[in-house]
Formats: C-alpha cells, structure tokens, sequence
C-alpha cells in the first residue's frame, strides 16, 4: 500500500478527526514521511511519546482475532501476563467493534506478538526500582516485545495497541516496520484521587486505573481519608468508619481495598495510602475527641474560630495517649496495603490553635520548647519513628521540611506549594529540598482539580519543565523522582471524576514519561486528541479539547463501549453496600428472640 | 413482640441522633425542598406515608383528562417508587396514609407549550389528600414535579410526604437552556437525559443550536446535502427527522419548547459545503479559497433561504425560531469587490452593518412571507446594528454590558432575554453557581414597563469543550442556579439558604439517573452515581 495513503488512513480512520479548514483548531497531523523541517515531531500516534522511534513501513499488517496471540518466554504461568492478555485482546477485538476477522490473500498477516521478558520472572508488587524499560519491533509474522521486566512488557504492550487501528476494510491493522525503544524519563509518576471529599464508588476507581495504565502512570496516590470522612474500613477501631463515613454506601472494605490493590498490581500501579495528619483528622477526631486539640479563646476551652484555628481538626501531640492508636492504624493500613511506602501527609498544620491550649504552652514550657516548629517536630519525629518501627518508608508533604523538621534521608518529602498560591516558586522548594538530599515528587504545577476555560487549560500543565530551574547537579537531580497529577475532590465524585480526570492527566503522564524535549502543545494536541478519542475506545468517557469528533462510538452513541461488561467492574457482593441497616437490624432482633424464645422453652 | 419494637424504635432513635451529627466542612442538605422554590409554600409538621402499592394518580371528575398528564402520572409513578432504591418497610403505627393525588385541570388540553402557556398550578397535602389543581395541563406538569421531590424516604425505609400547601407560578415564562450540537455533536440519547433534567428544574424551552461552522447535523429533507457534506460524519453525527421529532415529542410530554437556532449570515461554513452562498473572500485582486458569512447580494442566497425556511417551520412546532444574526464578520464583505460594487449601488457607503441590516430585513420578509405566525428571537447584534424587525421581535442579550443593554432594547419595545450572566460554558474552579443565582435580569436601569418586557432568560451551554461524555455533568447542577433564578420570587436570593436545597436538588437528580456534578464542596449523597 501507498505509504501517504496508509497515512492518510490512520488519519481517517483512526484519528477519526476531519481535516477540514473549517475548523478554529485546524488539524494537521503530519502525514507519513511528509518533508518536516520540525525535529520533534512524533510521527506516529503514541501517548505519551516514546524515546525512540524509527518508521520504515511500506505497507500495514492486519490482526485477527482467529489468528493473533500473544506469547511469552517465562518459564512459568505468571497471572500479571495472562491477565494482560486477556485485557488487550479486548481492546483489539472487542466484539462491539465488529471487526472483520478475514484475512484476504492480499493482507500480510501479523500473527503473534512474542514477550521476550529477561528477568523471566513473575513479580509480586511493584515497586520504587520496578524497571519498565521496553524494546518493540514491528514486523510481519511475529512482533517482538524485549523488556529486562514483566513491568515493561506491560508498557510495550500498551505502546503496541496504540499503534493498532481499524482499516478502511474494517481490520485491526498495523505499519509493518517499526522499531521502538523506550524507557521512562521519571519513575513515579503518580495520580492522587481524593476519596474523602467525595466517596469514589470501587468500580469507578478501577476504571481510572485502567485509564492509568493507558497512559503509563505508575502511582495510585490514595487520599482514602480527611476531615470530611473516614471511608476505610478499619477493624481495629470500627468506630473510626462507624463515626466517620459519610454513609453506609459510603465505605471502602477491606476486601474492596485489596480489590483495588490487585487490579493496580496487574497494571504495573503501585497504591500508596494516605494517612494525613496532625491536621486534616476531623473524621478520625469523631472517634478519638479526646486528641484533637481544644482551642482556647479569651480564657476558655472549646472557642474554635474557623478562619483562625480551622475546625476542631489538629491533633494535639503532647497527649502520649495518641501514638499507641497512630501505631493500630498504621499497622493496620500496613496489612492491609501492600506498597513499601505509607504517605503521613502532615500537611497545613496551623499553630493557632495548638498557641491558645494553656496545657500545650505548659508543656513545651518544661521541655524548653520555644516554637511551634519543634511541636510539630516532636510530633512529626514520634510518626515517623512509628512508621520506621513498622518497617514502612515514608512520603510527607513538604510542611514538615519547611518547618525545619528533617527527617530520615530516605523519607520522600512531596511538593505542593507554589507562588501562584502565595508560597515561594516550587524550583525553589526543589533546589533546597534536594539539596538536602531528600527524594522528591513534584505536584504544585499539576494541581488538576483546578479547571479553567479554554483549549490551552492543559498547555500549563503540559509546558511544566521539572529541571527548568534546577541549580544542582546531576546527582542531585536523581533525587527528583517524578511527579503526581492531583485530583483534590471538592468538586468531583462519581458523577465527573472521569471527564474531569481525562485527558486533563493525560499532559502531565507525557512530560513524567517522555524526553524533556518533546514539549511543543502545538504538535502534541492532536496527537492528545487522539488519546481522548482512544480512551472513550476503551470506555473511559474523557472530554473533549478541540472542536470535532472522535466516531460513531462517541458517548452516548450506539456503538459506545463506556458501558460494555469488558470495561467496567462490579461491586463486590458485600452486605453492607446496601443502605438497609434497619430492616437488617430488624432481622436479627427477630433471630435473636427466636433464640432466646427457644432458650426459655428448653428450660 | 413488644419488646422487638421497643428495641427497634431505640434503634431508630440511635440513627437518627447519629445521623444528627452535622458532618463539619460538609455542605448541609435539606429533605424534601422543593427546588426551585415554589412562590408560596406552607409546611406542617404532619407526615403522610405513600405506599407502592396503593398509591395512584386520579383525575377529578370533571378535570380536563390530556395526554401529556396521563403518561406524566406514570413517569412520576416511577420516579418516585424507583424499585432499584426503594427500601419498602411499613410504618409502625398511627401514620396517616395518602393513596391518591387527585388532579383538576381546568382549561383544554393543548398540543404544545407556547410561551403565553399558564404555568400556575395549587398543591394541597392535607389529611391523607392530595390535591392538584391547574389552568392548563402545563401547570399540571410543574405542580407534579413538585409533588414528586416533597416525598422523602424517612429513617425506616418508607416514603413520606409532611402536609403542605404550595401556591405556584413562574416568575418568567421563558426559562431556556441552549445546547449546541454543532461544536460537539451530542447524540439524542443524551439530550433526552438533560431534557429530564430540564423538567426536574421547571425549565421550559430547549434552545437548540443545532447548526454552526464546524458542523450541519440536521438532516433537511429540502436539501439533503447540508448534512451530508456538512455533518461530521453524515451518517452518525447527524439528527434525522426521525430523531428531531422524537426530541421534539420527548420535550413536548415535559412541558417544555423546542427553539431551534439556525444562526445566518455568520456562524455559516458548515452550509457552504453544499450550497453556494457564503461570501469568497479575497486577497487584493483574487478570492483566496476562503469563505466569509452569507452572501447577501447573491439572490441564489434568498431562493435557497426561502425554501429551507418553509421546512423549518413545518418541522419545528414551535411558533418561534432562532435566527442567530450574531458576530458578523465584516472583513470578508470588505474583501470582495462584487459586495463593495453592491454596496455602492444601494448607496451604503462603507456601512457594513448597512449590509447585515438589508440581509437580515430580506431574511425577516422571507420569514413573514412563508409563516406569517412565526415570530422570531436573534441575539442582540441584529438590534444593536439598527434592523428594525418586527415589534414581537425577542432580542437575546449575550454580551456585556447587559443592563445597558437590555435597557435599551426593552426601551425600543422589544421584548428581551438575558444570557449574558448564564454562559455556563465558561468553567472555573469551586461554587461558581453562586454567580449564576446572583444574577437578576432585573438589575438594569429602566421603568416597569421595560422591565416586563423581560421574557426570561436562558443558560448557554456552548459546545466547544463539551459532548456526550461531559455535557450533562457540566451543565447540571450548575444550570439549577439558573432555573431558580427564572421561576422563583424575585426575592429569593439568599445563597445560603439554596445551598443546601441545591445540594438535595443534585442528589436528586443523581438518584433519577442524571450525572450531575459536585458543586458545593465536600459531600455525599445516599445514592451515588454508580454502574
């Protein structure tokens, strides 16, 4: 086949994008081989870019699902492989696509894509050092993925399918020579849901980590809990989820937690809970009032003022009563949690409140505490102990560094603050953190749950350079890890969570992957768009960011897949998701009468 | 068995404090409110219980028996015993029980809602009675929307209804909303999701904008290749007749109009693709291949109009339509010597709005001339540039100033909408709602009269960042700021005080299957959107 032609079909058929001069974004994906004088354009549809491609083809090799498996040279049955392949022969040959799976004597078959993993080994977790380096070779007969882990199989998979599209003769295709390696720039690169501020229904956090894996995001930053609620299920204190979730449908289980933890374990995702605090523990405090401290005005107890103290929602750290409970929980979480590192938050601790308590003046007086600072570096110091007794690292949002606590050099201290909200630049905090040695992820510029109008909403997050201003040396900038997309959820639940989250992460999964010079918006955005439209391919329901359209499987549309059984999740059939605690209460008062009747009888 | 209820009852009494606790940094949630506010409402503390399986919908003898009411009483029957939700338990004791809603309709059944339709309706909840009495059947509709978000699911499961007297009626009688299918095509199953929505919040007009520059997905049947070169793809992204009746009916059984928009001169490339009208621009000397607005000199340009107009006005009942006539784009007009020939032959100098005028004033005779009932709204623009159109002309206020500008075209005796306030396209971080309900169409310099010139207004959903997978999650709740800002007393803007009515009012609209977003800050709802 032509080559401009075949060009021309990933553009038609793929991209599903008209070119058109109507329109105000006027489309102009490059076309295969066309004469550019642009270096860094990536001629092939991937996101997020790969380091390295290298584009021969001539013609296109066709997929179908008679014929094409997928292999791999471990030695032994590995679930994380075959779970995979479950996952991508869906998205190849979902039934609702209706691809003709006949292959003509004039199509070039590709028949196998073979997993050369070198490790050839089945991993348990993933982890901080998880290697996702890939090598893929397109051709006909057999495609090979080398990856030296099962991890980066994962991701050379992922770029596979996304070289796949349906032909004009309504075949899965692919170009029939293409050499691709790739490893990513950044090895955290991580999303933070917030399910406290709004409860995250399971199977809708399940599908986000499938979108994650779409855009080879490794990190699920778990914020399960805050002031406003308390949804994880705890055993050691059930009043902490008694008391502190928002309703009876508003829980996350244990088992669904586990759940949540093997789904991301099979996308190559690590979950790194969070348990916030000093502050941010009004729902913990429901259960344990007895630790948050009292705020004193004009000589008694009991006065918050919420826009001086907050709400009754610091704890207070000179009551030794709290660290034997911190340790329950955190052990808990650490049971029930599989990933090395625990984050403790110890975010926007406000001394107001700790400076009106009498008994908390008393007690730093006989320690010959003078600041507020070495408050909260005792308390800060007494977690973390806890954490390192519990064999857990740890990652703390930068406060405790600014307030002159330093911790263990492997704690990994996370930036949020930035000038836009009246701190300091965070190349500032980035340059002095590292520094000091300390291991850093960087949010403040991905604060996501931030919406604004416009189509360049996501050139700011996209045009974040890391290392823009970064003064130290090499060795240094080895300490930033990556960086975390957050998705605070004052104003995002169940109902928008999905168009809310993509592609709005989709920018900031390129620039945590890819080379440092592949930052032009004006290229990337069509390759973006087709992201978009490639992820409500796989059901994800992500908005729009240009004018035009994606297909005939839009949202909403016949050939929709956003409901197919293949791409959502049930709930576990756990009792107490059904809001019927009366009827079932009522049930067991009724039994439990029967017993006693019976007991009474027998005497 | 005594001891059980005894029991159960300290259960329920244990919940009830429970759930007492007023979750701090939470939004408080009201029960029961009827959203938006009704004009006059009395509560007592007296509760109702509804049971599933006796309750029914009644006309009084004598009532006017419609339709749209009829297969209303059936939509509300199961909206409010949802099955998927209910917890059916029965109530212990001593509860007065309400078996029917009697409805009394008194003026005859109408096909579709116009914008003179009597929306009033009276609602009575009063030993174990319910009563319903309208003028129309409009009204009926309003008064069991109301009716059906009274009903709460008490503590034990039943649905409870507290004795109420509700006295209602709109404070405007064009409460739009605009969707714009151009930009972003939004498939019909969708607009059939935000035209529920629409009857959950007493809005009654779908203005549907349905053509623009970046796509024509309605199927003409005059000129079939409007679509088909225009549509994105004209055999998915298109409406069909088949589906713009089915639109057109689905809104009609709600109460609420179908105002379509074909916006000319400008707002027009997508036409151009089949039909030879938009204006060539030039470069100097040559056209350079591209295509401004409408071609007002062009006479294929009114023979075409004519035609397509014809079809219109039959397909969409509705006595008005939406002639655009906004952002006229001169620069292209200005480019091309045949217009500047034109202009001089008519003698309009360099006046290019003395252009937009002659196009507009032959697109308004051609309108009179084919369906003379029709009356017309255009956006502001068409005013502002001195056409004078005809006197029941409604004029839509987009851009700001708008007291200004809606003083002075209510001072020409136009009547007026208002947009300006309610672009709910333009998205920014937190309660940006607040904005919306602060916004009063009356807060303009002018005299009672002009001000009753005020029809109403419309939010606008414009379509550049929003289809299926976003519009209705963008539009809703935010869009109910709105709906109370129309139907409302003019008095009722104590934010606060809606807070926490909105916040129920979303949670409804979550349990009736609309995904409407979080916007008030941290919460929950009982029934979450789920899969």
């Amino acid at each position: 086949m032509n080559k401009n032609l075949s060009g021309l079909i990933l553009i038609l058929f793929y991209l599903g994008v008209i070119k058109s001069k109507l329109f105000y974004i006027e489309v102009k994906y490059p076309l295969l081989n066309a004469s550019s004088n642009q270096t860094k354009v990536i001629e092939l549809p991937l996101w997020p870019a790969p380091k390295f491609i290298k584009d021969t083809s001539k013609g296109l090799l066709v997929l179908s699902q008679n014929s094409f498996k997928m292999t791999t040279n471990l030695p032994q049955s590995c679930d994380i492989m075959e779970e995979n392949i479950k996952l991508y022969t869906n998205i190849f040959f979902l039934p609702k696509f209706e691809l003709n799976p006949i292959i003509s004597d004039t199509d070039v078959a590709l028949n196998e894509l073979s997993f050369e993993i070198s490790d050839q080994f089945c991993p348990g977790y993933p982890n901080t050092s998880i290697d996702e380096t890939y090598e893929l070779s397109v051709k006909p007969g057999v495609s090979i993925i080398k990856a030296n882990s099962v991890w980066g199989a994962l991701r050379g998979l992922e770029t596979f399918s996304q070289l796949t599209f349906i032909n004009e003769d309504n075949k899965l295709s692919i170009k029939d020579s293409i050499e691709i390696k790739d490893s990513p720039r950044f090895s955290y690169r991580g999303i933070l849901l917030d399910t406290a501020r709004h409860y995250i229904p399971v199977p809708i956090i399940k599908k986000q980590l499938d979108a994650m894996s779409y855009n080879k995001f490794n990190v699920f930053h778990w914020h399960i809990v805050d002031d406003q609620s308390f949804a994880f299920e705890s055993f050691k204190y059930p009043n902490l989820t008694q008391k502190g979730k928002y309703g009876d449908a508003h829980v996350y289980t244990q088992k669904d937690v586990k759940e949540i933890i093997d789904h991301a374990r099979l996308r190559g995702i690590r979950v790194i809970p969070e348990f916030d605090s000093p502050g941010h523990v009004e729902s913990f405090g429901r259960t344990f009032p007895q630790f948050i401290t009292v705020c004193w005005v004009g000589g008694k107890p009991y006065q918050a003022i919420y826009s001086v103290h907050g709400k009754a929602e610091i704890l207070n750290p000179t009551l030794e009563g709290i660290y034997p409970v911190l340790k329950e929980v955190l052990s808990e979480y650490k049971e029930v949690f599989q990933d090395e590192y625990i984050h403790l938050g110890m975010d926007e601790v406000y001394y107001d409140c700790w400076k009106s308590n009498p008994n908390i003046s008393e007690w730093m007086a006989e320690r010959n505490m003078t600041d507020y600072h070495q408050l909260e570096a005792y308390y800060s110091s007494k977690i973390l102990q806890i954490a390192k007794d519990l064999n857990k690292k740890v990652t703390v949002w930068q406060d405790v560094y600014d307030n002159g606590v330093r911790p263990e050099k492997t704690t990994q201290i996370q930036i949020w603050k930035d000038e836009a909200i009246g701190f300091s630049k965070w190349s500032d905090y980035l340059n002095d953190i590292t520094s000091n040695g300390y291991p850093v992820i960087l949010s403040s510029p991905w604060y996501i749950n931030f919406v604004s109008y416009g189509f360049q909403e996501w050139y700011k997050h996209y045009l974040v350079e890391p290392m823009a201003n970064f003064t130290g040396d090499a060795e240094q900038a080895k300490l930033l890890r990556g960086g975390e997309a957050c998705l605070w959820s004052e104003y995002v639940d169940g109902a928008n969570i999905e168009a809310r989250l993509w592609p709005r992460a989709c920018p900031i999964a390129e620039r945590l992957w890819s080379p440092s010079d592949i930052n032009d918006p004006e290229e990337a955005k069509f390759r973006l768009d087709e992201q978009r439209c490639r992820l409500l391919r796989r059901g994800i329901p992500a908005s729009p960011i240009l004018n035009g359209y994606c297909g005939d499987y839009e949202y909403g549309m016949k050939k929709s897949v956003v409901f197919e059984p293949e791409f959502n999740y049930d709930w576990l059939k756990s009792e107490n998701k059904v809001p019927n605690t009366n009827e079932s209460l009522k049930l067991k008062l009724n039994r439990s009468l029967f017993l006693i009747l019976i007991f009474i009888y027998h005497f | 068995m005594e001891i059980v209820y005894f029991l159960a009852l300290a259960f329920i009494f244990l919940v009830k404090t429970n759930q007492a606790i007023r979750l701090k940094n939470v939004v408080p949630i009201t029960k029961g409110q009827v959203f938006p506010k009704p004009q006059m409402q009395i509560s007592f503390g007296t509760q109702n219980i509804l049971n599933k399986n006796e309750f029914r919908f009644e006309y009084v003898k004598g009532s006017q028996i419609c339709d749209v009411v009829s297969i209303a009483f059936k939509r509300y029957y199961k909206i409010i015993f949802d099955s998927r939700l209910l917890r059916q338990t029965n109530r212990i004791k001593n509860v007065s029980s309400i078996k029917k809603l009697t409805l009394m309709v008194h003026e005859p059944c109408e096909l579709y809602p116009n914008l003179e339709s009597d929306e009033s309706y009276n609602l009575k909840i009063a030993s174990s009675i319910a009563y319903l009495e309208s003028k129309t059947l409009w009204g009926a509709l309003r008064g069991l929307e109301s009716f059906s978000q009274m009903i709460i699911e008490s503590d034990d499961g039943s649905l409870v209804i507290n004795d109420t007297l509700i006295n209602d009626f709109p404070r405007f009688n064009h409460r739009g909303i605009l969707l714009d299918t151009s930009r972003h095509y939004i498939r019909s199953s969708i607009i059939k999701v935000h035209l529920d929505a629409m009857e959950a919040n007493k809005m009654n007009v779908f203005h549907w904008h349905i053509v623009d520059d970046e796509s024509f997905p309605f199927v003409s049947s005059s000129f079939p290749d409007l679509s088909k070169k225009g549509a994105y793809n004209p055999y998915t992204h298109v409406y069909t007749s088949d589906d713009v009746k089915e639109i057109i009916e689905y809104a009609r059984l709600r109460g609420i109009r179908v105002v379509s928009e074909f916006d000319t001169p400008g707002h027009t490339q997508s036409w151009g693709k089949s039909i030879q009208i938009l204006t060539k621009c030039y470069t100097g000397e040559k056209p350079n291949g591209d295509f401004g607005p409408i071609d007002p000199t062009n006479n294929l340009t009114y023979s075409f109009l004519e035609e397509f107009l014809t079809e219109l006005t039959a397909v969409f009942p509705d006595k008005y339509l939406h002639l655009g006539g906004d952002e006229v784009d001169f620069s292209c007009w200005q480019s091309n010597p045949d217009i500047a020939e034109f202009m001089k032959q008519k003698g309009f100098g360099k006046d290019y709005s003395k252009l937009e005028q002659f196009y507009m004033q032959k697109l308004l005779d051609l309108i009179n001339k084919v369906s003379p009932k029709s009356g017309y709204i255009i956006w502001q623009e068409v005013v502002d540039n001195n056409v004078v159109v005809k006197p029941d002309t409604v004029v839509e206020v987009w851009k700001d100033p708008w007291p200004e500008e809606l003083s002075m075209v209510t001072k020409l005796g136009y009547r007026a909408l208002l947009s300006t306030c309610w672009y709910l396209n333009y998205i920014s971080y937190g309660d940006d709602w607040k904005k919306y309900y602060k916004c009063d169409p009356y807060d303009f310099p002018g005299t009672d009269k002009q001000k009753s010139l005020v029809i109403g207004g419309e939010a606008c959903m414009w379509g550049e960042y929003v289809d299926g997978s976003n519009v209705i999650s963008r539009t809703w709740p935010r869009t109910s700021a709105v709906a109370e800002r129309l139907w409302s007393a003019q008095n009722v803007t104590n934010v606060a005080d809606a807070q926490g009515r909105i916040e129920e009012h979303r949670c409804r609209m979550i349990k009736r299957g609309i995904k409407a977003e979080p916007f008030n800050g941290s919460g929950h709802c009982e029934y979450e959107v789920d899969l």
